[in-house]
């Protein structure tokens, strides 16, 4: 196996056995696929514009309504988390995403890892938090990928991967990927973002 | 590159690219899913692997990265899997290639890999070392070191060489 030449003719032929086992899907699958991935980051970005209208409207409903006059944005979750309703998936999609700084992230006990989210809105390309914060409790299993928070390498990671690096403020921007059963399947460093 | 260009690389490249990562990753199933995915993220991107120039070299290196991933490898697979139903009845592979692909997952991953670039894609040294992000002298020496232990780990096996040798002087 010293020799090139043999080297050459076993892994050939170590490929072709491989090749004659496999069962590609159609090329139009992969496509749809591919295409299901774009509308997934699209609605991301979009996503922004939906928060921004439901802002409008809670702050229209505060205008007329009586009462003491809203404190600024609190980070604090037990404040604001009536107002978190996880994003549903238009119809078609397979996720609805949620822009938001992930924070205080906790590993606890049973492969969970906690963290805070402070919801942010896309607007024109830089982040701008809605005033929303709310806490989730996740696998610590889920899938992340990273780019800056990886030294601007593009990679997957797991959440429990990066708890060190989300443990304080609010610093970095991720897409939060919700299923239709409002549960988070991914999240993906929102690195189009430009943070303030 | 419009659907017609991407179905046509596609098919002109799939089961080639299957192969190398077999050989690479030595599992079929998984070289086949990293391999997909890829795919898909190559016509997610197609403008800028249209600029790219080398989307072959692109869509393994792609299936590369995510292969080394387990997380990622077991997320695919079954992904995969509930997409594709249960496995095709698949012969078992020949005895040679068990101890081959034995042989390579015993020599450490950036060596298999580039001793897989060098003497089954065909790719020169120079090449391997801009696929893989390495200075050439590191592929050099990662290409002998892993032919070294290659021939170690194959030695007095039905792979080694040497018995070729025997045999062929036998039959004179």
């Amino acid at each position: 196996m010293v020799e090139e030449t043999g080297l050459d003719e076993r892994l050939a032929d170590l490929a072709a056995d491989g090749r004659l086992g496999a069962v590609p899907l159609a090329a139009e699958q992969i496509r749809a696929r591919g295409d299901r991935r774009r509308r997934r980051k699209r609605a991301a970005r979009a996503s922004g514009g939906v928060l921004l209208a439901a802002a409008v409207v809670v702050g229209g409903l505060s205008l007329v309504r009586p009462g003491p006059e809203p404190t600024a944005a609190d980070p604090n979750p037990s404040t604001s988390a009536p107002l978190f309703v996880p994003p549903t998936p238009a119809p078609g999609e397979e996720y609805a995403a949620e822009l938001g700084y992930v924070y205080g992230a906790v590993a606890l006990d049973g492969g969970r890892v906690r963290v805070t989210v402070q919801q942010l809105r896309d607007e024109r390309g830089t982040a701008v938090p809605t005033g929303v914060v709310h806490e989730l409790t996740l696998p610590a299993v889920t899938p992340v990928e990273v780019r800056d928070l990886a030294g601007g390498n593009p990679g997957d990671m797991r959440l429990e991967e990066v708890v060190d690096r989300l443990r304080t403020g609010p610093r970095w921007a991720f897409a939060l990927d919700y299923d239709g059963e409002g549960r988070v399947q991914s999240l993906r460093e929102a690195h189009w973002l430009t943070v303030e | 590159m419009d659907e017609q260009a991407f179905d046509a690389f596609y098919a002109g490249s799939v089961g080639r690219l299957i192969g190398q990562l077999y050989a690479m990753i030595g599992d079929r199933a998984e070289a086949q899913d990293v391999v997909q995915e890829a795919f898909v993220r190559a016509w997610e991107r197609r403008a800028a692997l249209d600029k790219d120039g080398a989307p072959e070299a692109w869509v393994r290196t792609v299936a590369y990265r995510l292969a080394v991933s387990r997380w990622r490898r077991v997320r695919t697979s079954l992904t995969f899997a509930k997409r594709q139903g249960p496995p095709p009845d698949v012969p078992p592979p020949d005895d040679h290639h068990v101890l081959l692909v034995a042989a390579l997952k015993q020599i450490p991953a950036a060596q298999r890999r580039v001793v897989v670039l060098h003497h089954l894609c065909d790719l020169e040294v120079k090449q391997v070392a801009e696929e893989t992000g390495s200075p050439v002298g590191t592929v050099k020496a990662q290409l002998s070191r892993g032919r070294t232990a290659l021939a170690r780990i194959l030695a007095d096996t039905e792979l080694d060489p040497r018995a070729d040798r025997v045999s062929e002087v036998e039959r004179g």
